[in-house]
């Protein structure tokens, strides 16, 4: 089985194609999106690698009239999807130029007009060549398009002399824009060409007289703001068989005017739909195991997997209900957990006492506690094997004000079966032993457990399939490579965890290229990461596996602005959060906290999971944010000097990265 | 087309005639002031030139004109003996500025081009993993077209995209993230021989993970790093490759020569064939360190 170079490899929607017919997962939630139904505008917002574009492609004619798909009925040519992803390094260009505003407004009108009319007729050659039987592509050649002359005469009116028309159009199109001076200006078509295609097509032919076209603008929020207002009044004034729709990623709806006088509202002109809402209310887990499944029986058939494939491509009720059933879902995740095994803390604890560095590790933790505390007492006196999840976590509890003879006593207590304050309702344990497995394992340079398991995957993926199939992909070729097994019916904890630390890595990297402001982002992950890398080594582990914070006080707009940004390209997620102002019966004020990005924690050795936050001032975040290297450095040092850290204490020093 | 091209240690050793004309940059290192004190010794008039590219305007000296206006604008230059000043202008200001020439009528350009020893790392605490990052853009513009040299990015027809490979990976990775472009379509030219031993090593270390994780699988082509005839014959062999409904993309993000042979290359073919893409970084002051050889390419356009 040679997965890796495969289905897995293949993370992105651009990777494969625009038929999408068997590799598309219809998303439990499919049925409330009403995406292909709609007869008002829908806004798909959703982060990179969350399934945007596969979504849109699906919805498409390529994939939704697929020669792969065995059948389609009339009812599946009453609403066709138009895939439309302006290429914005071209579209900037038809700006400014000492040419006026409105004419470059009439200009993407006529390339954006060209480009649909293309992908209309593309859509009839698409349903011709489908298995749906009643419009073959002899009946393509019946059209009659003459009415488009009325815009220009030399409009053709048979189909293929149209779509070459067309094509030649475009060609020319783009030979002006690059010469305006130079080059005789096309005649430019309006939006109206369009409606009139569509008006010839749907009364030329019984088969499309009720079918309406959904144009889906993806990557929306990378076209100019005339571009952007051109394409509100579209949208604004959608009517049947004409119905705009748009996917950008999170924080990009900024410009709602319209080339008139009134903006877009929400409700009234469109609704918005966003996928990591809704994969949040769904079992995320389930739906990204149903994924991997498929693409591991794609690449290999004799594959064992727990899923029907066709089942994933149906829309039908009763299969979508059948995937949202409790046994189903416990079946599927049951495999995925087989499939990607992890180690459970206890195992875990159990380690750090069998395995001899990590036992050095922990007496070493021990000891510095005790000389660092001028406490009393032996390394020996605190070492509990025959309990080791409560003896992984007694470094934390000895650098606390917990004197050592209370943590003696409550061992004692631990060792006779009595209520203590390991496992009763203080319960040291549950709060503390994530955090300090992390801590022992810090320092060491080896793989870490806590990142792999099928959980671990999914918690550090959060909503992005694009970041659970690499750490799949990686886990696979990790295996491939560790194990020299053929056939693979597992992944080992080793494989997994090197994974994430690659991905994590890789994931990191690429935040460069978010945008103009990519060096900007990528040096804020570092310090952010690095923040809570050292908030992650305090002794005392009083306030384990911090990785989020929220902003106290005003916040500059600069501020705002960059923490939408980070939204924007997931480096960061937003949640809301409510504020009781001064106490009881006063009014609530909400705010917003942020969670980094977690598929950025196995690289600063963190956890992934959601448990503690930070408050930062918006001097702090600013210093964070926007301090040259000195001024983070010297915040650094103050926060480590409180948090009774030495940068000496690590391994590695964390700096080294955070020039910007 | 025809270049030629010479080297020295000393630009003295360079033989040319006096220029009457020099289009020359901003000097943001020791190679830019030497080689503007070099050009100004040996040119009637030296002519700043800036392009900027979100406003598509030109800056002529103090003369500001739309990028669409130049050619009228430089109509005084035909008959001229001109030179560019490559070492302080960057690859979209020589590509206008060249392009405009031509359209002119002038029919000889020199190139200057001063190399420098070595680059500027990262120079504090640079540890193992980040020993081969280098300071050389202080901020991107993005990849915005460049009018006269572009052509939409569409799935529509086949499209081939040669990266000329530089040390900043995370263009590449830009140019593939902001378009449809898929890897598969893509191929690299990598600088080498490089300019000296061992950059050719930051330059596959820097590029390989992007290469993988994109999965560029056109080819693997080289080049040297200082032979923009090279690098004109490579791409002029994969134009002859292309079928004739393909277009080809080229992404100069190499070196100053390098990126001169895909300029060449932009100017000689058909503008419906081929286009660029560019994402116009600001260098940064002090980006390379000391001077090595000069170079003058003489281009003959008749």
């Amino acid at each position: 089985m040679n997965i890796v170079e495969n289905s897995i490899a293949q993370n992105r929607a651009e990777e494969l194609g625009y038929d999408l017919w068997e590799d598309f997962v219809i998303p439990p939630f499919y049925d409330g999106l009403d995406l292909l139904t709609a007869k008002k505008p829908r806004v798909v917002v959703g982060g990179r690698g969350c399934g945007k574009t596969s979504l849109l492609r699906y919805l498409c004619h390529q994939t939704q009239f697929s020669s792969k798909r065995s059948k389609i009925t009339e009812t599946d040519i009453l609403n066709i999807g138009i895939y439309w992803r302006v290429d914005t390094q071209f579209a900037k260009m038809l700006s400014k130029r000492g040419f006026e505003d409105d004419s470059w407004n009439r200009a993407f009108e006529h390339l954006s007009v060209l480009m649909m009319c293309q992908e209309i007729l593309k859509s009839l050659e698409s349903i011709a060549n489908s298995s749906f039987e009643q419009f073959e592509s002899s009946d393509l050649s019946s059209f009659d398009f003459s009415i488009l002359n009325s815009f220009r005469s030399e409009v053709p009116s048979d189909f293929a002399e149209l779509k070459k028309f067309i094509r030649r159009e475009i060609n020319y199109f783009q030979t002006w824009a690059g010469s305006i001076r130079t080059t005789k200006q096309p005649i430019f078509f309006p939006l109206k060409f369009v409606k009139e295609l569509v008006a010839e097509i749907k009364s030329q032919n019984d088969l499309f007289k009720s079918t309406d076209y959904l144009v889906y603008v993806d990557e929306y929020e990378n076209l100019l703001v005339d571009q952007q207002r051109l394409i509100n009044t579209w949208m604004k004034h959608s009517e049947m068989p004409l119905i705009f729709n748009l996917a950008m990623k999170p924080n990009s709806f900024l410009e709602k005017n319209t080339i008139g006088n009134e903006p877009i509202a929400e409700t009234h002109d469109y609704r918005e739909y966003n996928l990591e809402d809704y994969y949040e209310k769904i079992n995320f887990e389930v739906f990204a195991a149903e994924i991997l499944f498929l693409r591991l029986w794609k690449n290999d058939n004799t594959f064992k997997i727990p899923i029907l494939p066709e089942e994933l491509r149906s829309t039908e009720t009763d299969i979508l209900d059948k995937r949202k059933s409790d046994p189903y879902k416990k079946r599927v995740l049951s495999a995925a957990k087989d499939f990607l095994p992890s180690t459970s803390v206890d195992e875990m604890s159990k380690d750090v006492f069998t395995d001899g560095t990590l036992y050095n590790r922990l007496k070493e933790l021990i000891r510095r506690a005790i000389k660092n505390n001028n406490l009393r007492g032996d390394v020996e006196d605190f070492l509990i094997p025959e309990f080791p999840q409560a003896g992984v976590i007694v470094p934390a509890l000895l650098n606390r004000a917990t004197s050592t003879e209370e943590i003696l006593k409550e061992i004692e207590k631990l060792k006779l079966g009595n209520e203590n304050k390991f496992t009763g309702t203080t319960d040291w344990i549950h709060n503390n032993l994530f955090g300090c497995l992390l801590l022992i394992y810090e320092p060491l340079g080896r793989f870490c457990p806590i990142y792999s398991g099928y959980e671990a995957f999914c918690l550090m993926s959060r909503t992005n399939l694009r970041h659970f199939l690499e750490l799949c992909y990686k886990s696979i070729a990790n295996e491939l490579l560790n194990s020299n097994k053929k056939a693979l019916k597992t992944i080992s904890i080793r494989s997994q965890a090197e994974a994430s630390k690659q991905a994590s890595s890789t994931f990191l990297r690429e935040v460069k290229n978010f945008g103009n402001d990519g060096n900007k982002l990528h040096t804020f992950v570092l310090r952010i990461g690095t923040y809570f890398s050292y908030a992650h080594k305090k002794p005392t582990q009083s306030e384990p596996e911090q990785n989020h914070f929220s902003i106290r006080g005003n916040r500059s707009i600069e501020l705002n602005r960059f923490m939408d940004d980070a939204v924007k390209w997931s480096v960061l997620y937003e949640s809301r959060i409510t504020k009781q102002k001064g106490g009881e019966n006063k009014a609530e004020s909400e705010d917003f906290e942020y969670i980094l990005n977690p598929i950025y924690a196995p690289y600063f050795h963190i956890s992934y999971r959601k448990k503690r936050s930070v408050q930062f001032s918006g001097d702090e975040m600013n210093t964070i944010v926007f301090g040259d290297f000195k001024e983070f450095q010297s915040y650094m040092d103050k926060v480590l000097k409180s948090w009774k850290i030495s940068p000496a204490d690590t391994t590695i020093n964390l700096f080294t990265q955070l020039e910007s | 087309m025809n270049i030629k091209m010479q080297f020295a240690d000393e630009p003295d050793k360079l033989s040319h005639d006096k220029w009457d004309l020099s289009f020359i940059g901003e000097a943001i290192d020791e190679r830019g002031l030497k080689a503007l004190e070099y050009i100004t010794a040996n040119t009637s008039k030296n002519i700043s030139f800036e392009y900027i590219p979100k406003e598509f305007k030109t800056r002529f000296d103090t003369d500001i004109l739309d990028k669409d206006d130049i050619v009228k604008y430089l109509a005084f230059t035909n008959g001229k003996r001109v030179l560019v000043d490559s070492t302080t202008l960057n690859f979209a200001e020589i590509l206008i500025l060249t392009q405009a020439l031509i359209e002119v009528g002038v029919k000889d350009i020199e190139i200057l081009y001063v190399e420098p020893v070595k680059y500027n790392r990262k120079s504090k605490g640079v540890d193992i993993l980040h020993k081969r990052d280098f300071e050389l853009s202080e901020g991107i513009v993005g990849y915005e077209a460049i009018p006269g040299h572009a052509l939409l990015v569409t799935n529509e027809i086949s499209q081939k995209v040669v990266f000329l490979c530089g040390f900043e990976a995370e263009r590449i990775d830009r140019a593939l993230e902001d378009s449809q472009i898929s890897g598969a379509n893509c191929s690299c030219i990598f600088g080498v021989p490089a300019f000296s031993p061992g950059f050719e090593m930051d330059s596959f270390d820097n590029n390989i993970s992007v290469i993988k994780e994109r999965k560029i699988s056109g080819g693997i082509n080289f080049c040297g790093a200082t032979n923009p005839l090279a690098v004109l014959q490579t791409l002029e062999e994969m134009f002859k490759g292309l079928d004739e409904d393909e277009q080809m993309f080229v992404v100069p993000l190499a070196t100053k020569p390098m990126n001169i042979g895909a300029c060449l290359f932009l100017l000689s073919k058909p503008k419906d064939k081929v286009a660029v893409l560019y994402d116009h970084p600001k260098e940064i002051k002090g980006k390379a360190i000391e001077i090595a050889n000069w170079h003058l390419f003489n281009i003959n356009l008749s």
